[in-house]
């Protein structure tokens, strides 16, 4: 898999990577996993995509209602779109869960929630993190603010499942087949 | 099995803060609420997952645990990687805005301009495991590293690595060619 291009002056993870996503695909999928808003051009130096193409992709995913942009003293920039984001994530729930399925899902967080506030006598994972003291060792330091982090993504999941079952109805509606 | 726990098989993030309990600095200098913080790191999270669907290794990929994105988890064709094992498995963690161990700091952070921690890693069937970190690890300078062992009970071997990529989703496709070729060349 080392292998480089004849006659093309890039890494060879930048050839296997154009091989299997279009600069499209580069692009939305740079621009979807931004830490901070960035501008055009950084996408496209990411994205391995020329910048006039990366902006008008960019512009595309703006009308499309992925991504939203700003102006900043560096120029225009482009930041995920925070209603898409959480809306693609119920999607995804959806798409790939019954009903119940959702619900046993929500059912097992809920029991995780109750089984980390017993073994830790805490409430929340802020007062989990706020237990970590200089009289408890490393390695249980490590356990509490890694349960703390999972115990944050578990409340946010429930947000999204909570969100999936009440309006699953809807969320899944077709129209009737045409006769 | 080394100490300490800094160097395991990609299962945990460290997230020790001197200040226990504060919350991520935003870029702008400003204080990020955990829920943004939790939305971001879940969203790039879902982004490698996309990712890796077109990676030709990856067999599939989903949010675990139960699809939850505190990390992902795919199977791999060991096959693509030139190794012969039954099975292969990979796990990535990415943590946009994390809390560091003391003693350690950013300003440590070598080879790369990154200033998140992740961990893409690779274990097969066999015993042997291997990936590209980066997080403070009293084994190798600067984060950035790739480390590898036979089996469960080895000790890690580890070398400094570099990366071009800033972008998760680029840093996961280089990642995963440093892996591939640190495998061909055992």
């Amino acid at each position: 898999m080392a292998d480089s291009r004849d006659g093309e002056d890039e890494p060879a993870y930048v050839s296997r990577w154009k091989d299997a996503t279009t600069g499209f695909d580069r692009v939305r999928s740079v621009s979807s996993s931004l830490s901070e808003p960035r501008t055009a051009g950084w996408i496209a130096d990411e994205a391995h995509v020329s910048e006039p193409t990366t902006r008008n992709h960019l512009e595309r995913l703006v009308d499309l209602g992925v991504l939203v942009t700003d102006e900043s003293a560096r120029g225009k920039t482009y930041y995920p779109d925070p209603v898409y984001t959480r809306l693609t994530a119920i999607q995804e729930l959806v798409a790939e869960n019954s009903e119940v399925d959702l619900t046993q899902q929500a059912t097992a967080i809920h029991a995780d929630i109750e089984s980390w506030k017993a073994a830790y006598d805490v409430e929340s994972p802020r007062s989990l993190r706020a237990s970590v003291t200089d009289d408890i060792s490393v390695e249980d330091a490590q356990q509490r603010l890694h349960i703390a982090a999972d115990w944050e993504s578990a409340q946010y999941q429930l947000s999204l499942l909570r969100d999936a079952i009440e309006h699953y109805e809807t969320y899944t509606a077709r129209p009737p087949a045409s006769a | 099995m080394t100490d300490a726990g800094e160097d395991d098989d990609g299962s945990e993030q460290p997230t020790v803060d001197s200040e226990f309990g504060r919350q991520p600095q935003r870029p702008d200098g400003g204080w990020e609420s955990t829920q943004e913080a939790v939305e971001k790191r879940h969203r790039i999270l879902r982004s490698l997952r996309e990712q890796l669907e077109h990676h030709p290794a990856i067999v599939s990929a989903w949010g675990s645990p139960d699809g939850q994105y505190a990390e992902i988890e795919a199977d791999v064709d060991p096959a693509q990687f030139g190794c012969d094992g039954e099975s292969a498995s990979l796990r990535v963690t990415w943590q946009p805005d994390p809390h560091l161990p003391p003693e350690t700091s950013l300003d440590d952070r070598r080879r790369t301009s990154l200033m998140s921690n992740f961990k893409i890693h690779y274990s097969e069937s066999s015993g042997f495991d291997c990936g590209v970190h980066l997080e403070p690890n009293p084994h190798v300078d600067g984060h950035l590293h790739y480390q590898e062992r036979a089996s469960p009970t080895d000790e890690y071997d580890y070398d400094e690595v570099s990366l071009v990529a800033t972008a998760p989703v680029g840093v996961l496709w280089e990642a995963l060619e440093i892996i591939a070729n640190r495998i061909q060349q055992a």
